[in-house]
């Protein structure tokens, strides 16, 4: 119980914190993934965020320091970790992905009994996003990407044509053909 | 799926789903092509329709369409603390 409570006040401190300095921020990784396809436990939270305004990027990382432990503490890094309540949770701007207005109009932003209310990357955007970090990290988050192609086929709740224009915008549009050249 | 090596350099020619019709897409030089292998492994991957099933049946929230949330918030949960026993131990 004192986990879950602890789990859920850093959670929330979390997005606040992050949606007061990045508010196009969207969570991804596991926990937006979980959304569209069968549940795997997760160790960390990540929000993907526009890590290249460097203007607010420091004055977050001079808001936050002072409160909580954030590493690195210098500008011009694609990950920053940040731990509230002993929690870990990630900032993060992949190399290689465009992380467009058009990408945070289509969030979803879902309520969330404990926390309020989150903004995750669509299933679309999701599925591309780890098509690019695949091409670093390999095959498992092509099997990410899989997973939330196919349930959410299934789930009726897939613009196959989005996805499509969207991976030739990030350059992966031979991975994003070739998953979906089978039907599940 | 259909490789072509062309001197050193490898590509791939997919039908664009999109487009309707076939593409030619640079895949980078020949050797130890890493590219080449990811689209091997996508190539295979299936997801089991029975899966598919169980979870439009079990996890799914019909009212949104996405999967529970009571399921999303204990994945996050056992992973907290799994988390929490495992830096707990190491600090014993």
């Amino acid at each position: 119980m004192a986990t879950e409570y602890r789990f859920y006040s850093a959670l929330r401190l979390a997005v606040r914190l992050v949606k007061k300095w990045f508010p196009e921020y969207a969570l991804i990784g596991r926990f937006a993934r979980n959304f569209y396809a069968p549940p795997e436990t997760t160790l960390d939270v990540d929000f993907l965020v526009n890590l290249d305004d460097h203007e607010r990027l420091k004055k977050f990382l001079d808001y936050a320091s002072p409160r909580f432990q954030v590493s690195p503490m210098d500008i011009g890094h694609w990950q920053y970790k940040l731990y509230i309540k002993s929690l870990r949770f990630d900032l993060v701007k992949p190399k290689g992905y465009n992380y467009d207005p058009e990408v945070v109009a289509r969030r979803r932003h879902i309520k969330l009994e404990p926390i309020s209310e989150v903004a995750i990357l669509s299933p679309e955007d999701l599925a591309v996003l780890y098509l690019v970090s695949s091409l670093d990290r390999g095959v498992k988050d092509l099997i990410k990407a899989k997973d939330i192609v196919a349930y959410s086929k299934a789930r009726g709740d897939f613009n196959e044509e989005y996805f499509l224009r969207k991976s030739e915008e990030n350059k992966v549009k031979h991975l994003a053909l070739t998953l979906l050249s089978s039907n599940y | 799926m259909k490789f072509q090596r062309v001197n050193d350099y490898l590509y791939v020619t997919l039908w664009d789903k999109q487009y309707k019709r076939p593409r030619r897409f640079y895949l980078g030089k020949s050797t130890n092509n890493k590219l080449a292998e990811l689209l091997n492994v996508a190539e295979q991957l299936r997801v089991d329709p029975e899966e598919i099933r169980d979870y439009l049946e079990r996890q799914m929230d019909p009212a949104t369409r996405l999967t529970r949330t009571d399921l999303v918030v204990l994945a996050l949960l056992l992973g907290a603390k799994a988390w929490q026993q495992n830096t707990d131990s190491t600090a014993h």
